[in-house]
């Protein structure tokens, strides 16, 4: 179980957000660009601290503004998923998978990258630079990388923005078998309802750093709490009266 | 192309061709007034290749403390903020613009006997005026803002992104620092080092103010070539060459390297 509650000032931005994510759930927090998803994700991950706040996962209390209690980055086990990916460009792929393999014995670590990389069909390149390599395929091996720690949670930013039409569509199929099988919980910012749909099993719509809705992808799609999610969720607000004719409603 | 384009177009080739005719020619004339003999008969008197030996093994010692202080110095000025860091990063810069005798007379009043430090040094055992030891404190102050300077230009260009990627990978920063910051910014770290070294080998005023021109101790290529200069032109001339080949073989081994160890995608 990933708790968060988590509040602070980023510029003229308000953050407040309370949630927690299941084992084996995937919670996506979605809103409009400059709500501040990426910066409550890096929150997550230690990478900023927010004025007030807790974070625990499952026992460990990861930060806790009222005590002090603030674990870094590095001590949390996290599988990050960054927006670019974040690959090491002067390592190899097997590196950049075993990077994060700390609890694995030297010698095992480049078999055991070259066998994950083989699960995201990327085994056979494991000697390359990421340089040589596609937005989905760079996706698979930051995934790969993410995955190699074991993490006791998965953040993911912006999993498919990056990606052109047609990698994404492969790309969210793999990502979403892939959550399925993950019992860690995974917490998943985008800009875009779609793809948040697509991935989560609850989301989030945050605007101006608050929750203003919170559901199943249906549930959201079906009463949006106000015009903004409705915008938000993609339905097609018609303004002006409706009245009863021959064959149903008819918008006037 | 219009006239005037094409007009400005011809000015910014002449400007370029008159700056590389004025560089370039005082340089090409030291080879074109010495002859292979006469180099090679420069490279055989002992007192060319004590100064020569001297230069190699000072300039050695002092671009190893400034790689040792500057490489952790510049990656704290390129990535804390902190109150006065902007006065740090000015204080580093002063040597640049402190002239080198300046410099000499400085490190006299600081570390000379009688001066700031003297009698510490003293207490310590540790001469440096009229030392080789001098001569690479010398070094070290006029070289080390020009590797300062790069280094933390180059680690402000490594994508702070995968610094981040690192630590949620479990390094600490020590560990980021060692194995993903200084691998990337790897090309302008070694510009910067031959850009410092090179400064190093050139240098006259303070080495010659501070640490004196004793043969065979403190007198470096330079000092050597100042005092030929009086008597034996045509050896310093020899001598320069020397120097000039090695500085211009030292550039272009580093443009090389670095355009070999840099990564084809920077930012992958």
């Amino acid at each position: 179980m990933l708790e968060l509650d988590l509040a602070g000032r980023i510029g003229a931005l308000e953050l407040n957000v309370r949630a927690a994510v299941a084992p084996g759930e995937c919670l996506a927090v979605a809103g409009p660009s400059g709500a501040g998803k990426t910066t409550l994700l890096r929150m997550v991950a230690g990478l900023r601290r927010p004025d007030s706040g807790r974070v625990r996962c499952g026992d460990e209390m990861w930060l806790d503004t009222s005590t002090g209690a603030c674990t870094p980055p590095e001590r949390r086990r996290i599988g990050y998923l960054f927006q670019d990916y974040a690959l090491f460009a002067h390592l190899s792929l097997w590196r950049n998978v075993a990077y994060g393999m700390d609890g694995v014995a030297r010698g095992e670590r480049r078999a055991r990258a070259v066998a994950l990389l083989d699960r995201f069909g990327l085994g056979a390149r494991a000697g390359e630079r990421p340089g040589a390599l596609s937005g989905g395929e760079r996706q698979r091996v930051a995934l790969a990388r993410a995955l190699a720690r074991r993490p006791r949670a998965l953040l993911l930013d912006e999993p498919l923005s990056a990606l052109d039409a047609r990698t994404r569509a492969a790309a969210t199929r793999e990502l979403s078998t892939l959550l399925t099988e993950l019992d860690a919980p995974t917490l998943l910012v985008s800009h875009d309802f779609g793809e948040a749909a697509l991935l989560a099993d609850r989301v989030l719509v945050i605007d101006a750093g608050r929750v203003v809705q919170a559901g199943t992808p249906a549930e959201l799609v079906a009463a949006p709490a106000s015009s903004f999610v409705a915008d938000f969720t993609g339905a097609v607000v018609l303004y002006g009266r409706a009245h009863r004719g021959e064959h149903g409603l008819t918008a006037l | 192309m219009s006239f005037g384009g094409r007009c400005f177009a011809v000015l910014l080739v002449a400007a370029l061709a008159a700056t590389l005719a004025f560089l370039s020619l005082p340089l090409v004339a030291i080879f074109v007034d010495v002859g292979p003999a006469e180099l090679l008969a420069s490279l055989d008197d002992p007192i060319a290749v004590d100064a020569l030996r001297l230069s190699l093994q000072t300039t050695a010692a002092a671009l190893a403390v400034i790689l040792a202080l500057g490489t952790p110095a510049a990656w704290l000025l390129a990535t804390r903020s902190f109150p006065g860091r902007s006065l740090a990063m000015t204080v580093v810069e002063l040597p640049l613009v402190v002239p080198p005798a300046v410099a000499g007379i400085a490190l006299l009043a600081a570390l000379g006997p009688g001066g700031l430090l003297g009698g510490l040094l003293a207490a310590s055992g540790l001469e440096l005026v009229f030392q080789t030891a001098g001569v690479v404190v010398a070094l070290v102050f006029v070289a080390s803002p020009f590797y300062v300077r790069g280094a933390q230009a180059a680690f402000e260009s490594v994508d702070a992104a995968q610094l981040e990627a690192s630590r949620t990978l479990g390094a600490g920063e020590a560990r980021t620092f060692a194995r993903i910051a200084v691998p990337a910014a790897l090309p302008g770290l070694a510009a910067a080092a031959a850009l410092a070294w090179g400064r190093a080998l050139g240098e006259f005023g303070a080495t010659l103010i501070f640490a004196g021109s004793l043969a065979g101790v403190t007198q470096t290529a330079p000092l050597t070539i100042y005092e030929r200069f009086a008597t034996d032109f045509t050896g310093a001339l020899a001598l320069s060459a020397v120097l000039v080949a090695l500085s211009a073989s030292l550039l272009l081994g580093v443009k090389l390297s670095t355009s070999a160890l840099a990564p084809r995608d920077a930012r992958a």
